[in-house]
Parts: structure tokens; sequence; C-alpha cells
């Protein structure tokens, strides 16, 4: 996570605020990711993770900041930042009258992959679907409803990806073989953000951190700076009890947010 | 428009047709696909019946050309304020909202997927009025491009409306919904002053008063090509109807407003609804629980199946307002019984009858405390250790139970009043339970055997439609076949020299017997229901 260093930024949230009927859900949120970075947005229900992702991916206008996604302005410049990124949601909705291989054609053709019939076959292989490409969505269970989404996310090789609540309804194959997955994207210069409400199912997979509550930013380091940060729980004291530290108000909120 | 979008909605269309057929390869699928068939071609048999026998009358061109335009308007208005011509469903919002493609191609691709609903919605009015129009061809044609033209509209009106709030200062958006009931009250109490005997004809002299008219022009040409006695008078008016909406979808394309915002607050929205309507239930009986925790006392009858019943009354005792729109209709019906009662006793007490019978048939929907709220517990359900019957009684009692007490204060009105003599009071009551109990497990077996599937906007509104009216076909017929072996019954007592009360209670047993195969037939759909299919985890 950097940022001190935002031209390298893949995502970039500038002072990003959103206001619903009245209601301030994300307040003047700041941080970027850079390429290889896998971030985890961590936060009670209702922090704004959601929101703030589906901002990120152009889902909701930003009430007022800015969000720049390989340099494009979400905003300003929407088709050109949709194009390199993706967003899973945390419910894996598909179109039932399609099959595993129709979604991934339909993805191939909106977002214009050339070729895309080898790296969909490698994609379903990766994701342990191939025996089910001629499925229809709703013969699928939700955890292969949820590789299928992942699949069709990745078939145009974003820059940025973007997952939210990604291990809800996954087995722990299935947890396993997305994390292997989303590793070797990183590894390949994706920026990764994924939101969750439990730091200890994401912790051994994330490079970085960033705490949210009410829609203000609590945290923003490494695994290595939180634990600098609060040393004063005691060296026992695990990420989970750190987190729940933070969230639920250990820390005075006029001290905890990020300057 | 994007590829992608293209290949979405030509596959789409292919991809239900492949679902049918899918479906269609299981004996459940088969059964209810048939019966919906079978139900298609009895009302198209009706209407082509009814066409040959010359009934109906035929409407005037000029009638025409002053209430279909303001009807198609109003469609659209109201689709338009609803936002509901901005639905995406859940799998499109998630896909195409973040998906490098311009709100423009969006729109498009709203309405070239929901165009096949539209023409067959339009097919199915079509069947209802080609045969009071002058010609068949433009009076089709008319019908189906008055559709499309009514939700191209609706989605201009939201387009352009989400435009305008986004314009508008906060204080006038706070102000304008106001002011739009203003207008609507207004414009009723223009209709209501107008010259003329009842609000029937205060609402045609609005139709044909200038400002309607001149409002409505654009929806003209629908009127006057189904009001076309001429293959070339059609054909012009068809060419105007196309360009019509050809200038709306290019009108919106001009505007380009952000519509994202509102498009995912009415697709939240309106999939609540129809995730509601999957149960069968209306708004009211979905609306979230009230604070009231009335706690039904245990039931001493119904063995194994008591506890599931006192389920279902509890949550009736917690969602009251579901018991609102029959009761407000059983109340006004009892009010008309009354005054029946008062001129002429015997009329009123057919009214009775025919109230008692309508109540559950037409209104048993609206009180879904039974497999229809408990369509997501299924797998519950069957974990208990009921045998399917015991479930099925279970399930079907607190509505029957509702629906009995709604018929016994109907005849206690009816025998209050001097419309029913105390022997035939008596006789209704007896028959009543009965008649209920098929009602309500007939509606159960068919929910659990032909589940609602919620798929593309309006698709649903056919389903529903299609399955209310073969829901109520298949009570009808079953209620009557009841009767009648009931009258049978009777009479074949009667003819033994044995008293009238014999004879009724003859008829009861008859009744009372054909509820146990609609009640074991209940289990067996209980049973038998996909918990794969119908409700995926």
């Amino acid at each position: 996570m950097s940022p001190a260093e935002p031209r390298e930024a893949v995502i970039a949230v500038d002072r990003f605020s959103k206001r619903y009927d009245g209601r301030l859900a994300v307040d003047a949120l700041s941080f970027s990711v850079g390429p290889g970075e896998i971030v985890g947005l961590v936060g009670p229900n209702g922090a704004g993770k959601t929101t703030t992702l589906r901002a990120i991916a152009g889902v909701h206008p930003p009430t007022s900041g800015q969000i720049r996604v390989a340099g494009h302005d979400v905003v300003a410049e929407p088709v050109q930042a949709k194009r390199r990124l993706a967003i899973i949601p945390d419910e894996p909705h598909l179109f039932n009258s399609l099959t595993v291989w129709e979604h991934l054609e339909f993805a191939a053709r909106v977002y214009r992959v050339e070729g895309w019939e080898a790296a969909a076959g490698a994609l379903l292989q990766e994701l342990e679907l191939a025996d089910r490409r001629g499925s229809l969505a709703d013969e699928l269970s939700r955890g292969m409803r949820q590789k299928v989404a992942v699949a069709c996310a990745l078939l145009h090789d974003p820059a940025a990806l973007l997952l939210d609540e990604p291990l809800t309804g996954l087995d722990p194959r299935g947890i396993r073989t997305l994390y292997a997955t989303l590793r070797r994207r990183a590894e390949q210069g994706a920026a990764v953000l994924l939101s969750s409400h439990l730091l200890g199912q994401i912790e051994g997979l994330c490079t970085g951190f960033l705490i949210v509550r009410e829609g203000r930013l609590l945290f923003r380091g490494t695994r290595e700076e939180m634990r600098e940060r609060y040393a004063s729980l005691g060296g026992g004291a695990s990420l989970e009890d750190i987190f729940f530290h933070v969230t639920e108000g250990g820390e005075p909120a006029a001290l905890a947010p990020v300057p | 428009m994007n590829p992608g979008l293209l290949f979405l909605a030509r596959r789409g269309l292919q991809g239900r047709g492949r679902q049918l057929r899918r479906r269609v390869r299981t004996a459940k699928g088969a059964l209810s696909l048939g019966a919906a068939a079978l139900f298609f071609l009895l009302v198209v048999a009706s209407q082509l019946f009814a066409w040959a026998q010359g009934a109906g009358t035929a409407f005037a061109p000029d009638d025409l050309r002053a209430t279909v335009p303001p009807l198609l308007l109003l469609l659209a208005l109201l689709g338009g304020i609803s936002g509901r011509a901005l639905y995406f469903t859940p799998a499109e919002v998630d896909f195409l909202f973040a998906a490098p493609v311009e709100r423009r191609e969006l729109l498009v691709y709203n309405l070239v997927s929901r165009l096949a609903i539209q023409l067959l919605s339009g097919l199915w009015a079509a069947l209802f009025v080609v045969r009071h129009l002058p010609s068949v061809a433009g009076g089709v044609a008319g019908v189906l491009l008055g559709f499309v033209f009514a939700y191209v509209t609706a989605q201009l009106a939201a387009v352009a409306g989400t435009a305008l709030l986004g314009w508008l200062p906060p204080a006038a958006r706070r102000v304008l919904p106001w002011a739009l009931v203003a207008a609507g009250v207004a414009l009723l109490g223009v209709a209501a002053g107008a010259p003329g005997a009842g609000p029937g004809v205060g609402l045609g002299a609005l139709a044909r008063s200038a400002p309607v008219r001149a409002l409505s022009l654009v929806a003209r040409p629908y009127a006057e090509l189904m009001a076309a006695g001429s293959v070339a008078a059609g054909v012009g008016w068809a060419a105007v109807s196309l360009g019509v909406i050809a200038a709306e979808v290019r009108l919106m394309m001009l505007f380009d407003a952000a519509y994202a915002e509102r498009s995912l607050v009415v697709s939240r929205r309106t999939h609540q609804r129809l995730e509601r309507l999957r149960t069968g239930g209306t708004a009211l009986s979905a609306a979230a629980p009230s604070r009231l925790r009335i706690r039904p006392p245990p039931l001493p009858f119904l063995g194994p199946a008591a506890p599931l019943a006192r389920r279902q009354l509890a949550e009736l005792a917690r969602n009251p307002r579901a018991v609102l729109v029959p009761l407000g209709l059983a109340g006004l019906w009892m009010a008309g019984i009354a005054a029946a009662a008062r001129d002429d006793a015997g009329v009123a007490g057919v009214l009775v009858a025919a109230v008692c019978v309508v109540l559950p048939v037409m209104f048993s929907p609206h009180i879904p405390f039974d497999f229809r709220r408990d369509l997501d517990r299924v797998a519950f359900l069957r974990s208990l250790p009921l045998s399917p019957l015991a479930v099925a009684a279970g399930e079907v009692f607190t509505v029957a139970l509702v629906f009995v007490l709604f018929d016994y204060a109907t005849i206690g009105v009816g025998a209050a009043t001097g419309a029913l003599t105390p022997g035939w009071a008596a006789a209704l009551a007896l028959g009543v339970p009965p008649l209920v109990w098929a009602v309500v497990s007939l509606d159960n077996a068919m929910f659990l055997l032909m589940p609602y599937r919620v798929g593309a906007a309006g698709e649903e509104n056919v389903q529903f439609f299609g399955k209310a009216m073969l829901g109520m076909l298949v009570k009808m017929a079953v209620l009557a076949v009841l009767s009648g072996v009931g009258l049978l019954a009777m009479w074949g007592v009667s003819l033994t020299g044995l008293p009238l009360a014999a004879g009724l209670a003859g008829a009861w047993l008859v009744l009372a017997a054909g509820c146990v195969p609609l009640t074991w037939l209940v289990g067996r759909a209980f049973a038998g229901f996909d918990l794969a299919t119908d409700t995926p985890a």
C-alpha cells in the first residue's frame, strides 16, 4: 500500500465521501493500492466497505472526492476505468439462462477479449469448474456460482481486482483455490482490494490492511505496522484482537483516524 | 451497442427456451407446462368461440381515439414514476454496471431485452380486444406497438425525471411529489366536475377534453392504428407509430442522464417485491412484522401437526395487515348483503352463498400463511419427524381457519338480516369448512407443483397473472365437482326417506372425504418439492 506514491497506484482513492439520503456512508476516505498488493478492507457491518468497492467500480458515483483506476477517473472516464477493473460481489448473481461457458463468452465480448477461449479454459481448470462448463447457472451450488463470477472477472486480466466478502459460501478447498488465484494475479501485477468483516480470515493473504468504521478510516498499513501501532495491547494480541480493539471503539475516535 | 450486451440479449432469449426444454424433461415440469399450455389454449379457444359467435360490441373508432391515447400515457407515466422501466435484474446489476459500457448502451439493452416480454404481453391483451376492433391486423399491430410505446415512454419519463431531479435544488425535490399528487387530485376534480352523471362519464369527458387530447397526441397513432379499417391506413399509422418510438429512443439517448443510482434503488426495491411475490403473498402480507407479540394457545387437535399450525397462527397474528384487503372487501360485501336483504331475501341468500365461495377462492393468495410463506423453510419442514400429510395439514390450517371465520361472519350477517333462514345458515356453516379447506389445499398444491420463478422485468407479471387465472379455474372446477357430488349425496339420502338433516350430514361427509385426497396431494407435492431447483441455496 503506497499512499505517498499516487502515480504508481492502480487504485487511488482521494477524500472519497458518499452520502445516501443525507446519511454519510463514507467520510473522506483516502488510500491507494499499488500493483502486486493485496489489501484487505476490513470493518464491521455498515462500515462502508461495499459502498467503497462499488464506488471504485464506478457503480456508485462519489458525493465528493476522486477515485482513479489505472490512471482513469471513474466519473470522468468511466468506460476506460471499468475496462481495467473487475468486481466480484458478495452474492454471486448469475444469469440463470446461461451456461458457465456462456458466462465467460459474455464477459469476453463485453470486455472485447480476443482469443478468449484458451484463457477461459485455463480459468475453468484453475477454479475446478472444467466439468461444469455446460451447466446452467441455476444448476450450480453457491460456491460454484462464486467461482464462475471469479472466472468472469479474471478473464480480461484486470489491473484492479475488487472482491466484496469473497469467502462467503466457499468451502475450505474453494478458499484455498481462491487465495492461490489472487496471489498469482498479484504476482502478475494486479492490485487486489478485498473486503471482509473478519480480519482473521484474510490476514494470511493480505499484504496491507485498511480498517474502517462508520465510513471512516481508522488504520492503514501492513501487518507489522499494525502490531507496532497497537503494541500497547501486548505481544500476545492477535490481529483479530487488534481489529476488535479498533472497531469496537477501544481507541478514542479522535486519535484513531489516519491523518 | 457493446457486443457483450447484444450477446446477452440474444442468448438470454435462447436460454429461456433451453430452460423450458430442460424443465419439460421432468414429470413435474412437463405437468406444469402442460397445464399452462392447456389453460392458454382454453383462453384462446374461448376468445375464438366468442368471436365466431359475434359476441361483444365493436369499439367505435371515436371512442378508441378518445380513450386509448390517455390510457397509454397513464400507463407510461405510472411506469416512469415508479421507475420500473429502469429495473435491472441482480445479475445485470452485478455484471453490467461495473462493465465498460456506456449508460446509453445499457438503456438500449434494457429496451431490447424487454422487447419480447412487451410483445408477448401485447399479444395476450390483443387476444381479448381484437374482436372488438375493425381489423385484425390493425388491431394486433396497434396493441403490440402500444405496449412497446408505453414501455419506451416509461423509460423516457424515468430518465427525464432522473435528470430533472438532478437539476432541481433539494427543497424543490422534496416538494415535487406533493406537487404531482396535487396535480393528480386537480385532474380528478376536473373529471368529477365534468358534465354528466357518475365518475365514468366524468372520466370519459376528461379524456375527450382538449387539454388531455393535446397532451396525449403523441399516443394517438396507436389508437388510429387500432381503429384503422383498411390496410393502407393501417400501414401508414404503423409507420407513424414506429417513428414515435424511434424518436423517443433518440430523445432518451440525447438526455444521457446519470440514472445508475436511481436504477440501483429501483432494481433493489423491485427485486424485493418480486421475491415477496415468489411466496405468493402481497405487499401487505410480506410487510415487516408488527410489534404485536400475540401467542396463540396450543391447539388441542391436529395431533403432531398442531405446532406447525400454531406457528403459522402466530405469524399471522404478528402480520395482521395481511388480512386487511380481504377483511375490507368482506365488510363491503356484508353491507351489500344487508342492503339486498331489505329488498329481496332470496337474492341476498344467494349472495351470501356466493360470497362464501368467492372469498376464499379469490383471496386465499393474499393470506399466504402456509407453504407459500415457508418456501425457504421447506428443507427444515422436511427434517421434522412428521409425515407429509401431517405437515400439509399443519400448513393449510391457518389460512383455512381465517376464511372459515370470514365466511361464518358473512353467514351471521345473512342470518341476522333475514337473508338466510336458520336452517340454511346452519347448512351453509356446515359446508363451509370442507370447501374452504379444499380451496386452500389446492392453492398450496399448485404452489408447490409450480413455484414462481423470478426473471426479467415484466416476465413475472405474465407468469403471476397466468398462474392466478389457472389457479382460479382449477379451484372453481374442483369446487363445482365437490359441490355436485355433495348435492348428489344429499339427494341420494333423501330418496331413502330419511329427514333433510341426514341428507345434509351425508353431503358433509362426502365433502369432508374429498378434502382427504386434496390434503394428501399437498403432502405429495411437499415431499416431491425439488429443493435444488425451486429454492436453490
